[in-house]
């Protein structure tokens, strides 16, 4: 494998490579309206990495100034960044920040800075780079189609945890929200979650208010508050019981 | 009311972003350019709320697609006159454009105003969790302006005269700065920081590394629990207790404010 800077034409693996990471990440068109046609593009702050001439890794940052008390800084922007999945845990991602790094310490930057979750800055940013979290912004949503929302987002959080289900496509557990008293919504769990209709008695059945799950979900503390108060009340169908007991056997062998 | 991201009220409105948000650190200062930056490859509304001829706050939603999820943001949303009355009425209307684009979801950050926040509660907005925004630092030109633009009076009460206290940051393992400087108390109270190691033996000498240097500077961590972590070392070890008060004297808290549009 070998690290080197974008050179023009880059842009149609890199893109290919996005789709493939983030599914539907978008054209070339729209790569270059972001990067290539921004004022403050520059080709020595991307980094790719190749493995026989296919590019299996990106990092993208561009020039930012961002302003600090009274003074402006001279920082870099982090864009998106992805490995091929058969690469991960190769440290790509890695080598490509150390560069960048490297980069914006020779052009005497001040600062380098970025936006990710909770478990990426704890687990690579701050343990690997070194940054600091210096602010966490709550955010907030409003959802204004549920089940066409639900909809959109379950292919992606499929491939996220739906690996980590260890539920048999012979076995399904069905689940139904009732949210608000308004909302009622099917889930089927097999291999992956899908929005299904649920006929007889669901095995689970989850009834709270959409303020209290989302902030639930938001927090595995808060979750288990919420549990424990009731302000989520969950039901259990009593034939379905020996079914869960021995899905949980299951994860927590998995997870052993 | 709509309003053309290209036309000539837009500096206006950029420069009333940066008014009111003068105090607050993080964010990238608005005008026409930056704009044209970030939303030149997004469908973006920028809003109005105006009484008369007199513009009270504006509103920036965007489209954004998250795999097959079509999520409009609240990319910007910033008023000054009767603010949550004037928040209210933008919400309704970037709502009214996020339906129109077929959106399933609104998303916004939260703001750095009360008020602002309290219409968006309202508004029927939930809490979802948090992001993170992290800086690295990679020169000494950070610290500096940290501890420099700082310079409230740190008491001379530890001695006469002024205090160079060292620092050695040089934990080559993390990509962020990792160097040696002086940090150097004036008689005045006031703080200069210096790049090397000077001839003059220091006060004190710390080490410890990048990471919980700058928690300690930005007031994210007390020095006496890093110390206790065993994060900082001092010498000497009696100047303990005298170096974590200078570094609680030293210590700057920054109030961060980023809206959602600079998310990258």
């Amino acid at each position: 494998m070998k690290f080197r800077n974008y050179k023009d034409g880059d842009e149609h693996q890199i893109v290919e490579l996005l789709n493939q990471v983030y599914n539907n990440w978008g054209t070339v068109e729209e790569w270059c309206r972001k990067y290539k046609l921004n004022p403050n593009f520059d080709p020595r702050l991307i980094f790719v990495c190749e493995d026989k001439d296919k590019i299996v890794g990106c990092v993208h940052y561009l020039r930012r100034d961002l302003k600090f008390n009274s003074n402006s800084l001279h920082a870099y922007i982090g864009g998106d960044g992805a490995t091929l999945p058969a690469y991960s845990g190769r440290g790509v991602f890695s080598k490509g920040m150390s560069l960048l790094y490297r980069e914006v310490k020779r052009r005497r930057g001040s600062i380098i800075y970025g936006f990710n979750s909770e478990s990426i800055y704890a687990d690579f940013y701050r343990r690997k780079c070194g940054e600091v979290a210096v602010y966490r912004p709550h955010v907030l949503i409003k959802i204004l189609d549920f089940e066409g929302l639900i909809s959109s987002i379950l292919p992606a959080a499929n491939r996220l945890i739906g690996r980590r289900i260890p539920i048999k496509k012979t076995n399904p557990v069905t689940l139904r929200l009732l949210l608000d008293d308004k909302i009622t919504i099917d889930l089927c769990i097999s291999g992956e979650i899908k929005l299904c209709k649920i006929l007889s008695e669901p095995d689970i059945t989850v009834k709270t208010r959409l303020r209290i799950l989302s902030d639930a979900l938001s927090d595995e503390r808060r979750l288990l508050a919420a549990l424990v108060l009731r302000r989520i009340s969950l039901k259990i169908s009593g034939s379905s019981v020996p079914k869960l007991v021995m899905l949980m056997v299951e994860g927590v062998k998995r997870r052993r | 009311m709509e309003c053309s991201l290209k036309s000539p009220e837009v500096y206006q409105l950029s420069q009333k972003f940066n008014e009111t948000t003068s105090e607050l650190s993080g964010f990238s200062l608005r005008s026409p350019l930056l704009w044209s930056e970030i939303y030149n490859n997004q469908e973006t509304h920028l809003l109005l709320a105006k009484e008369d001829t007199r513009t009270l706050g504006y509103l920036i939603v965007a489209l954004h697609l998250y795999s097959t999820a079509r999520i409009a943001t609240i990319s910007e949303l910033c008023v000054w006159e009767r603010k949550q009355e004037t928040a209210n009425a933008l919400l309704n209307q970037a709502q009214f454009f996020a339906k129109q684009m077929n959106a399933t979801a609104l998303v916004s950050w939260e703001s750095s105003e009360d008020k602002i926040n309290q219409a968006l509660y309202q508004f029927g907005f939930l809490n979802v969790g948090k992001s993170v925004f992290s800086i690295g630092v990679t020169s000494i030109d950070f610290i500096k302006k940290t501890l420099e633009s700082n310079n409230k009076p740190v008491s001379a009460k530890h001695g006469s005269g002024s205090k160079n206290v060292f620092v050695d940051l040089s934990n080559k393992r993390l990509f962020a700065y990792s160097g040696m400087f002086i940090v150097r108390i004036n008689s005045d109270g006031t703080v200069s920081v210096e790049e090397g190691e000077s001839g003059e033996k220091p006060y004190a000498r710390i080490q410890t590394d990048i990471v919980t240097f700058s928690e300690i500077i930005l007031a994210l961590q007390d020095p006496l629990t890093a110390l206790f972590l065993g994060r900082i070392k001092i010498k000497p070890v009696t100047k303990t207790l005298r170096v974590v008060k200078i570094l609680r004297q030293l210590s700057n808290r920054v109030n961060w404010y980023l809206p959602l549009g600079d998310y990258f």
